[in-house]
């Protein structure tokens, strides 16, 4: 038996949908060839943007497949620096970002001479409206604030703060890979630009993403080549991928994420009360429905996760992308924690397929590994 | 002359893409309905009919409009 609790760095395939594999043999040919296997993919194609569109209430020619979210996030910091380059040269972020924003910031920084600006989080790792405001000179040129943060799952004032963009005239990105499927996101009502969204967060397969442009916003492409997605994304697309990601938006948007609410509140219930000197990282409110992160002072988070890990229990002591690196997380850093409780900190994550049994079991586990150390 | 129950206009939209979205469009209409289309001369001409004659469509009537686009009636089912 096993216990997977790291559905923040992917969440399985749903085995009853086979959804990665039942459509394959009538979506063979490619999506660009004229004849009738090309148009039969272009249709699955389609079809699979009027589904992701639907789900974010944006129109179908406003969505472009990607690989996935770091392309989608290279591709909006970029491509907009690029595209008025001329005009304005100064991009904020918040310093809990995902790498993907955080490196191609530092990136154009230095190779572009772009101002960069940091707006600042508090203690549970929300941005200020006010502060952000601050911040906004103009010079400005684009505001990229992730919706949910994938280590403490801090949900941010995306309306509030896309609006204040929007009075001044500035580009708003939100990084939703997170949080889509999960948080409502109404890109009508919300005064959203740009929006990365992936797929294998939402028990789709990996490989697949897509941004949201909002029409009449400009940016420049990063692939050149065949001119597919209306020539801003070149590259065959990934119609397999692309037909399961929008089964998949499907499969999540139905699911019922407030019995994950419920066992997460009672995992951290359970976790606060049973281990001494345990301690919640991030909010207790505006939270991602499925995350905990906690800290366990004096406890070697990555001793916990390798002995977890041979007891067939998987969590994560950090994103994953950064679960390889030992230095001490930036998101938890950033919020405040010192450099040891950050290293004394583990992320659980739960999925629609978690059960309280299973909870109870990691705990009693958790348990048996401090007592260990 | 004939009753129009929706109508597209997919000029400026290449091959394949412009067969796929009437495609997807006359599967939001009943038996019978007529689809009006407008597309682009050259390729679009030449494979638009055909891909949703090969579906089971009827092209009803193709006419060569002024700004070299063709406005097409396709009946959905035959």
């Amino acid at each position: 038996m096993s216990i997977y609790f790291d559905h923040a760095a992917t969440a399985f395939l749903q085995k009853q949908k086979n959804i990665f594999y039942e459509d394959v043999p009538a979506i063979q040919g490619n999506p660009s060839s004229k004849h009738t296997l090309g148009v039969n993919a272009a249709i699955a194609l389609e079809r699979s943007r009027r589904i992701i569109a639907n789900s974010l209430n944006a129109k179908p020619s406003e969505i472009f497949f990607t690989s996935g979210g770091s392309e989608g996030n290279n591709w909006i910091l970029k491509g907009i620096t690029f595209k008025h380059l001329h005009q304005k040269k100064h991009i904020i972020v918040s310093p809990i970002e995902h790498s993907s924003i955080l490196e191609p910031a530092l990136w154009l920084k230095k190779n572009l001479g772009i101002a960069l600006s940091f707006a600042p989080v508090d203690k549970f790792g929300l941005v200020n409206p006010k502060k952000l405001r601050r911040l906004i000179n103009k010079n400005t040129l684009l505001v990229s604030i992730m919706h949910a943060n994938n280590e403490i799952g801090t949900i941010q004032p995306i309306t509030e703060l896309a609006d204040l963009c929007h009075e001044q005239n500035i580009f708003f990105h939100s990084d939703a890979c997170q949080s889509y499927s999960k948080e409502k996101i109404d890109l009508q009502k919300m005064k959203i630009d740009f929006l990365t969204i992936n797929a294998h967060k939402l028990y789709g397969p990996k490989g697949v993403g897509a941004v949201f442009l909002r029409e009449g916003t400009e940016l420049e492409p990063l692939i050149h080549g065949g001119g597919q997605e209306c020539n801003m994304r070149s590259g065959t697309q990934n119609v397999p991928g692309i037909v399961a990601f929008a089964q998949a938006v499907d499969f999540s948007c139905a699911q019922n994420y407030e019995k994950i609410e419920n066992l997460r509140d009672y995992f951290i219930t359970t976790l606060l009360k049973e281990i001494p000197g345990c301690k919640l990282n991030g909010p207790t409110k505006k939270r991602l429905c499925n995350n905990i992160n906690i800290c366990i002072p004096n406890c070697k988070a990555s001793s916990v996760f390798d002995k977890l890990n041979k007891m067939n229990i998987f969590i994560s002591t950090g994103s994953a992308c950064s679960a390889y690196k030992t230095s001490p997380s930036h998101v938890l850093r950033a919020i405040g924690l010192s450099e040891a409780d950050s290293l004394s900190s583990l992320r659980i994550t739960l999925g629609v397929e978690s059960t309280r049994k299973e909870v109870k079991t990691m705990i009693s586990a958790l348990k048996q590994c401090i007592a260990k150390k | 002359m004939y009753s129009i129950d929706e109508k597209i206009d997919l000029s400026g939209v290449p091959c394949p893409l412009n067969s796929a979205k009437a495609l997807l469009e006359l599967e939001l209409l009943e038996d019978g309905q007529i689809l009006e289309l407008t597309i682009d001369e050259g390729e679009p001409i030449m494979n638009v009919p055909s891909s949703l004659e090969i579906a089971g469509h009827k092209i009803l009537d193709t006419i060569k409009n002024k700004n070299n686009t063709y406005r097409l009636l396709v009946r959905k089912g035959n």
